[in-house]
C-alpha cells in the first residue's frame, strides 16, 4: 500500500478551546500548561495530522491586535514546517480576528482556519464571557468544529477561512448579523462539510509572491456613525488627535458630498476619512475620503487600521484600502 | 436510521465489488443508506435534511452508524474515523484480508473504542461481517430472512385466535407470529440491554 505523508498542523489558542462546560480539567486553554491535557482530549485530531499546540493568549480577556500580531509571527515561524494552521479563537471577536489576519498573513499558500468553541467553562463565565447566542453555534459539538479545522487546515485551500457548523466562510467576509438576542455569523461561504469537506468551485489561489507577514496597524482611529443632524462640528473634535476617522453611514444616512468637504476643512486635506457604507457614486470626493464598500464594516474598519500602519503617505494609505478586498492580496 | 458507507474512490476491480456487495448487504436491512460509492450520494429522510439545513449541523452528524472501507490509504477515512471517535457513532472499519490499514499505524487497536469495530473480510464473510455489525446496533431494524425451522405445539383456542386475528388478512399465521415477536422484542428493555452488554463484551 502507497504511504500517504503525514500531513502537520499547528494549533494557536487565542480562548474559545472550551471542550466541556463543567471545567473539567483540560477541557479548557487559559495556560500553556493546559495545552497538553486540552490535546490529549482531542487525540482524534491526531489521526488526521500530527498536531502542535502553541499558547498566545487566554481569551478571558479581550483578544487585542498584539495577539493577533503574536498569532502572525508564530504562523511565520512555523510556516515552512506544517501544512496548515487552526486558530481557535473565542467566538465573539472571531470575525475581527479574520479580517486582520487576513491583512497581517500576505501570499499564504497554506490554510489558516479560524474555529471556536460556542460553550464557555466556568473559568471564562467567571470572566464575563457568556456561550454563544447563535443556535448553528450551539448546537455544534465543539470537538466536532476542532476536527472538521484540522481537516480543512490539511486541504489545499490558501486563504484564512472560518468554520462555523457545516459551513467554511471566506474569513474577510465575516460579520455578525441581527440583534444581540438572534446574532448569528455570515458571510461568504466558500465551502461546506456534510460528509466530507467541499469546496464550491476554484477556492485555491496560490500567491505568486513569497509569504510574509505585515503586522503593523495602526489603532488610532475615531470611529463614529453619521445620522442626519448630527454635530460636524462636535464630530470633528472627537477625531482631533486621531490618526484616521472611519464613519459608518446607515442606509438612507443622508451623507452627501458637501458633508464631508465640511468635515475635510476642518480636519485637513490629508486627514483620512474612510466612510463605510457610503455612495461612491454620489462624488467627486476629496482626495482624503475613502469610500469603503463591497466588505464588511469589521473588515473595513480593520484595513483602515492596517493601511494607516502600513503607509504614511495618503496615496498609498488609499492604494492599500482598494487592494482586493475579498483575500487580502 | 441513517448510515453513513465510505469507499475511498478507486478503480480496483475487487474493490468496487467489495463496495458493491456491502451496499447490497445494507439495502437488505432498512435504513437510509448514504454514501460516495453511488452517484446518488445522500440518501436521508426528509426531517434529517431539513433539520441538518435549519441548524446548520453537518450531515453526518445525524448518521447513526458509520461503515468504511478502509483497505487503501485515504485523507477522508482518518476524518471519518476521528468524528466517529468525537461523536461516539457506531462504526466498523472494514478491510481486505492480509492488508493493513495506515489508519493504524497513528492509532493501535487498543486505542480505539469498542463501538468501532475493525474487521478485515474475504469475498466470502463481507456481507456476513456488515449484517453482523448492524444487528448489534441497538433499535436497528434489520429486515432478516426466516432460516430457522420451529416446531410449535399449541392450544385448540390459540390457534382458534391465529385465525380470528389473520382470517381474510393477507397475513398468513406464521408471520402474524414472528410480527408479534418482534413487537416483543422492540419493546423490551432487558433484551436490548442484554443486546448491548454482549456487543460490548
Amino acid at each position: 500500500m502507497a504511504k500517504i505523508k503525514r500531513p502537520a498542523v499547528a494549533i494557536l489558542f487565542l480562548g474559545g478551546t472550551t471542550l466541556d462546560e463543567r471545567g473539567r480539567v483540560g477541557a479548557t486553554v487559559v495556560k500553556p500548561a493546559d495545552i497538553k491535557p486540552w490535546l490529549a482530549q482531542m487525540s482524534e485530531m491526531d489521526i488526521i495530522a500530527d498536531t502542535e499546540g502553541c499558547f498566545i493568549t487566554s481569551g478571558l480577556n479581550a483578544v487585542t491586535l498584539s495577539d493577533w500580531a503574536k498569532a502572525a509571527e508564530t504562523i511565520k515561524e512555523k510556516y515552512n514546517a506544517v501544512d496548515g494552521f487552526v486558530i481557535i479563537h473565542r467566538v465573539d471577536s472571531i470575525p475581527a480576528a479574520a479580517a486582520t489576519l487576513g491583512l497581517m498573513l500576505q501570499n499564504l499558500e497554506k490554510p489558516v482556519v479560524i474555529v471556536g468553541s460556542p460553550i464557555v467553562s466556568p473559568t471564562e463565565r467567571a470572566a464575563g464571557l457568556s456561550s454563544s447566542h447563535s443556535s448553528e453555534l450551539r448546537q455544534f459539538g465543539a470537538k466536532a468544529n476542532f476536527i472538521n479545522a484540522v481537516q480543512v487546515a490539511v486541504s489545499d485551500v490558501a486563504e484564512v477561512v472560518v468554520i462555523v457548523g457545516s459551513h467554511i466562510y471566506r474569513g474577510q467576509t465575516l460579520d455578525f448579523t441581527g440583534s444581540p438576542e438572534t446574532t448569528k455569523l455570515a458571510g461568504l461561504v466558500i465551502g461546506k462539510i456534510d460528509f466530507g469537506i467541499r469546496f464550491f468551485g476554484k477556492q485555491i489561489q496560490r500567491a505568486s509572491r513569497a509569504f510574509r507577514i505585515r503586522p503593523k496597524f495602526d489603532p488610532k482611529v475615531a470611529v463614529a456613525e453619521y445620522v442626519p443632524g448630527l454635530d460636524l462640528h462636535h464630530l470633528t473634535a472627537m477625531a482631533k488627535g486621531a490618526h484616521g476617522l472611519f464613519l459608518s453611514i446607515p442606509p438612507g444616512g443622508g451623507f452627501s458630498v458637501q458633508t464631508i468637504r465640511i468635515m475635510t476643512g476642518h480636519l485637513g486635506r490629508s486627514f483620512p476619512i474612510a466612510v463605510f457604507g457610503g455612495d461612491s457614486r454620489s462624488g467627486p470626493w476629496p482626495e482624503n475620503v475613502i469610500i469603503m464598500t463591497g466588505q464588511t464594516r469589521t473588515a473595513a474598519l480593520m484595513r483602515m487600521m492596517w493601511a494607516l500602519g502600513q503607509a504614511t503617505e495618503l496615496a498609498k494609505r488609499k492604494k492599500l484600502l482598494n487592494t482586493n478586498r475579498a483575500t487580502g492580496a | 436510521m441513517h448510515v453513513y458507507f465510505y469507499g475511498p474512490t478507486n478503480d480496483k476491480p475487487e474493490l468496487r465489488q467489495a463496495y458493491q456487495q456491502i451496499y447490497q448487504a445494507l439495502k437488505q436491512a432498512d435504513l437510509w443508506i448514504s454514501t460516495n460509492t453511488k452517484p446518488d450520494q445522500v440518501q436521508v429522510s426528509a426531517e434529517v435534511m431539513a433539520e441538518s439545513k435549519q441548524s446548520g449541523v453537518p450531515l453526518m452528524d445525524r448518521m447513526d452508524a458509520f461503515i468504511i472501507e478502509g483497505s487503501t490509504s485515504d485523507p477522508e477515512i482518518g476524518f471519518l474515523i476521528a468524528h466517529a471517535m468525537a461523536l461516539k457513532k457506531p462504526t466498523l472499519y472494514l478491510y481486505r484480508r492480509g492488508m493493513i490499514p495506515q489508519v493504524f499505524s497513528h492509532l493501535t487497536q487498543t486505542e480505539l473504542p469498542k463501538f468501532i469495530k475493525v474487521v478485515s473480510y474475504t469475498e466470502t464473510n463481507l456481507s456476513k461481517a456488515v449484517l453482523g455489525f448492524l444487528t448489534t446496533i441497538e433499535g436497528l431494524a434489520v429486515r432478516e430472512i426466516p432460516h430457522l425451522k420451529f416446531t410449535l405445539r399449541l392450544t385448540d383456542s390459540m390457534d382458534e385466535y391465529l385465525h380470528h386475528r389473520t382470517h381474510n388478512t393477507k397475513q398468513t399465521k406464521a408471520d402474524f407470529l414472528r410480527d408479534e415477536l418482534k413487537r416483543l422484542m422492540d419493546a423490551d428493555d432487558d433484551w436490548k440491554q442484554f443486546q448491548r452488554k454482549r456487543r460490548v463484551d
